[in-house]
């Protein structure tokens, strides 16, 4: 399938956000958390706000190092999601999604106290579950 | 007993060879020689003696001091090498148990490399006899007692001192109790004085209850250190309890102040450094699972949207596909089938159906796709959603759980490790918990000590009380043994009285014989036969006296000294007789210093009944003339001791003195 993107660039706040996180969890890898905050974010039925930042907080990750073994899967999601949340399946529609809910979902990450380690990290977000 | 023949070689003044017959004839019982003294006479009787008895024989030069080795030395012929040795030959013939057995006695010596070699050999009937030539000094002893043998075989001339002197009574005694068998009763006697003295010596083993005191003492002793020491040790276990106590009190108050945590930290601290480790991997694992596909899992429904949109749009692509190729299709089958006479109705049916399905599949085909997805994807989300995600979404729930309880044990050793005090705090308690420690430790080991002793000193208690009880046992058993001491004291004292009184009967019965056959040689020898009425021997003395026809005591010195000669002879004569052992008699010098009157009655009356062997030795001045002719019927033969004085020997042949 195609990609959404070549390249997914996080904004400075985004940056800051995903340092947070590597700080509190010890996963080192920024495509991992990136992933992360992109399924949390497409959890919510919500669609998320645009994002009007410019992405340059030097993050740079590789669609194919972004999405590992899942790159059909999702940009399969995404493309739903698109025109679900109205961003529309033509040209930077995807994109748009993607970065939108990325960065929604860096905020969620970084967001509350109480996360200090791997371990609490997974037991809240798995109590969405 | 009748002496056959005795052959002398090299022996004293006999050189070379001499033999001579001594058998008796019917009737004729003298065998005369006749010699000069210091020609060899008395060394015929001294030959008769030494081949019975050896050392034992009581011969005429051999003094008492004198060894019987240079004795035999002496005795051989100093004509020839003493290495050549002299010898003496006696054969004689015996009567016993009704049958007469002929003896042949050598006795040999020689001067050898180590000294005197002597030999001693017995025949009978012709044959050696070892076991008499080994026991000849027990066999002849036992017939001819060496302590009698001086009855039958003497001297003329010493006879006197039976007579006269102090040691007559001794001399007699000593002959009667050896005729007696005396000398056995003596001996024993002898011997049961001897035990008896030994027996006294002996005396009360004051060892064994001197020991018994001693060992009862011993024991005693023990008894107390054991007492003491049993003591000792109560007040140390008491000792060792207070301390007990105390040290207990300073671990309590060690442990309180945290004493046993602190010394419990490094084991914490390794604990927690253990759950810390686990955690970490805990952690890495969870890490792990959470850069795989798990975060998809939290879009569950999206993915199943996904899943289905990829299938339908599966099926779209499917139905493009489909339908201008079905459109051929279905008219090919329609005209087949008109072809095939199918009814109308059936044909516009399925031209119906064939419509609608297509127009079905047109309107699905004109979807708009939104993916450009592989149909693989679905079946790989299913997967995902079936397999993959739950998997790890269990393993994430197990490692957390795993975590979640590796925190709870690290807090609570941290709790712990937080309890912990500063070192200094209570190092001062932990000393003196040491201090109290060591000190009931000394304590359990003096008591340690004191248990040793006392294993030791009641082993010695028990090996004094083993002894006490073998003392004990050896001074009952020395008590007993002083019994029977005493007991065979008194015994031996009872049978030594019984052997007394048993030697006196015996003489006592014995002696009236004696007394008897004295009487009656004497009176036979005496010229003058009213003199002696009465010879009496004193059964304890063995003192003779003489009674007269009055039945008083006629003392010695009214006899003249041939009449006590003849007396002697009497007594011997008697003596003789009263044996019982028919012994041939062997008199040197038998007339002695007799005067004529007294020479005649021995002569006629003596000599030929002295016994049924009768050996006269005779100097030139006794048995001559016509005390000969007297003698003559009775003589057997006669044999002639002639001294070479050029040569220094002496030989014998038949013969004698030519005055005769």
């Amino acid at each position: 399938m195609k990609s959404p993107v070549e390249t997914v660039r996080i904004s400075k706040q985004g940056r800051d956000q995903l340092i947070r996180v590597r700080r509190q969890t010890g996963i080192e890898n920024w495509n991992i958390l990136c992933r992360w905050a992109l399924c949390l974010s497409l959890k919510e039925q919500t669609p998320p706000p645009a994002i009007r930042q410019k992405l340059d907080g030097g993050v740079e990750i590789a669609w194919k190092v972004f999405s590992g073994e899942e790159g059909d899967t999702i940009a399969a999601l995404l493309l739903l999601r698109s025109i679900s949340d109205g961003f529309g399946v033509d040209g930077d529609g995807p994109a748009n999604c993607l970065k939108s809910h990325i960065h929604r979902g860096l905020s969620y990450m970084a967001s509350g106290q109480d996360t200090r380690s791997i371990t609490d990290f997974m037991e809240r977000w798995f109590k969405l579950l | 007993m009748i002496l056959d023949s005795i052959r002398l070689e090299n022996f004293g003044a006999y050189g070379g060879i001499n033999e001579a017959e001594l058998t008796p004839l019917e009737r004729k019982p003298v065998v005369l020689f006749g010699g000069m003294n210091g020609g060899g006479k008395t060394t015929l009787l001294d030959a008769l003696l030494l081949v019975l008895y050896g050392p034992k024989a009581k011969v005429s030069n051999r003094s008492g001091r004198m060894a019987y080795d240079s004795y035999l030395r002496e005795c051989i012929h100093r004509g020839v090498d003493a290495g050549e040795g002299a010898s003496i030959t006696l054969r004689f013939r015996r009567l016993m148990d009704g049958q007469t057995h002929y003896f042949e006695l050598e006795r040999n010596w020689r001067e050898g490399v180590r000294g005197i070699e002597e030999s001693v050999r017995v025949a009978r009937n012709g044959e050696s006899d070892p076991i008499l030539t080994e026991h000849w000094d027990e066999v002849v002893e036992a017939y001819l007692p060496v302590s009698i043998s001086n009855l039958f075989f003497f001297d003329g001339e010493q006879i006197k001192d039976l007579a006269e002197g102090s040691n007559a009574a001794q001399i007699l005694g000593t002959a009667i109790r050896s005729l007696l068998g005396l000398d056995l009763v003596d001996r024993l006697e002898g011997d049961l004085k001897t035990f008896e003295r030994r027996k006294k010596v002996e005396g009360l083993d004051a060892e064994a209850a001197k020991k018994l005191k001693q060992a009862e003492l011993e024991l005693r002793e023990l008894d107390g250190q054991m007492e003491i020491l049993a003591l000792e040790r109560g007040r140390l276990t008491n000792e060792a309890g207070c301390l007990a106590k105390e040290a207990k009190r300073k671990e309590d108050r060690f442990k309180a102040e945290g004493g046993d945590l602190f010394l419990k930290r490094k084991e914490y601290e390794r604990e927690l450094q253990q759950l810390e480790h686990r955690k970490t991997s805990f952690e890495s694992e969870l890490r792990e699972v959470a850069s795989g596909p798990l975060p998809l899992r939290l879009v569950e429904d999206l993915l199943e949207q996904v899943e289905a949109q990829v299938r339908r749009e599966s099926e779209i692509r499917q139905n493009r596909v489909l339908v201008d190729a079905l459109i051929e299709r279905d008219e090919t089958i329609l005209q087949q089938l008109k072809a095939a006479k199918l009814n109308t109705q059936a044909l516009k049916k399925l031209r119906h159906f064939f419509n609608e399905d297509r127009s079905q599949r047109q309107e699905n085909a004109s979807e708009e796709l939104i993916f450009d997805a592989e149909p693989e994807l679905a079946p790989h989300i299913a997967h995902l959603r079936g397999r993959v995600l739950p998997k790890a979404f269990q393993a994430s729930e197990d490692a957390i759980t795993q975590i979640r309880h590796l925190e709870e044990r690290i807090a609570r050793v941290e709790a712990e490790l937080g309890r912990v005090p500063e070192g200094d705090a209570i190092a001062v308690f932990q000393i003196e918990m040491e201090a109290a420690r060591k000190e009931h430790a000394a304590k359990m080991a003096d008591i340690d000590a004191m248990d040793i002793r006392l294993e030791t000193l009641n082993r010695r208690r028990e090996e004094a009380t083993r002894q006490l009880e073998r003392f004990g046992e050896e001074d009952h058993v020395a008590r007993i043994a002083e019994d029977d001491r005493q007991r065979m004291l008194k015994h031996s004292k009872r049978v030594r009285n019984t052997l007394d009184r048993f030697r006196t009967k015996v003489i006592a019965r014995h002696v009236a014989n004696m007394e008897a056959l004295m009487l009656e040689s004497f009176q036979k020898l005496l010229r003058k036969t009213d003199l002696v009425h009465g010879l009496k021997i004193d059964p304890e003395t063995f003192e003779v006296t003489l009674q007269d026809r009055r039945g008083q005591v006629l003392p010695f010195d009214r006899l003249s000294a041939g009449e006590r000669q003849l007396l002697a002879t009497a007594m011997l004569w008697g003596l003789a007789r009263a044996s019982g052992r028919p012994i041939p008699t062997v008199i040197d010098t038998p007339l002695g210093r007799l005067d004529s009157a007294h020479r005649a009655h021995l002569v006629e009356r003596y000599f030929p009944h002295a016994s049924h062997q009768v050996l006269l030795l005779s100097t030139d001045e006794e048995i001559v003339n016509g005390y000969h002719q007297k003698l003559k019927p009775s003589i057997a033969r006669h044999y002639l001791l002639d001294h070479d004085e050029k040569q220094g020997r002496t030989s014998m042949h038949p013969g004698y003195f030519e005055n005769v």
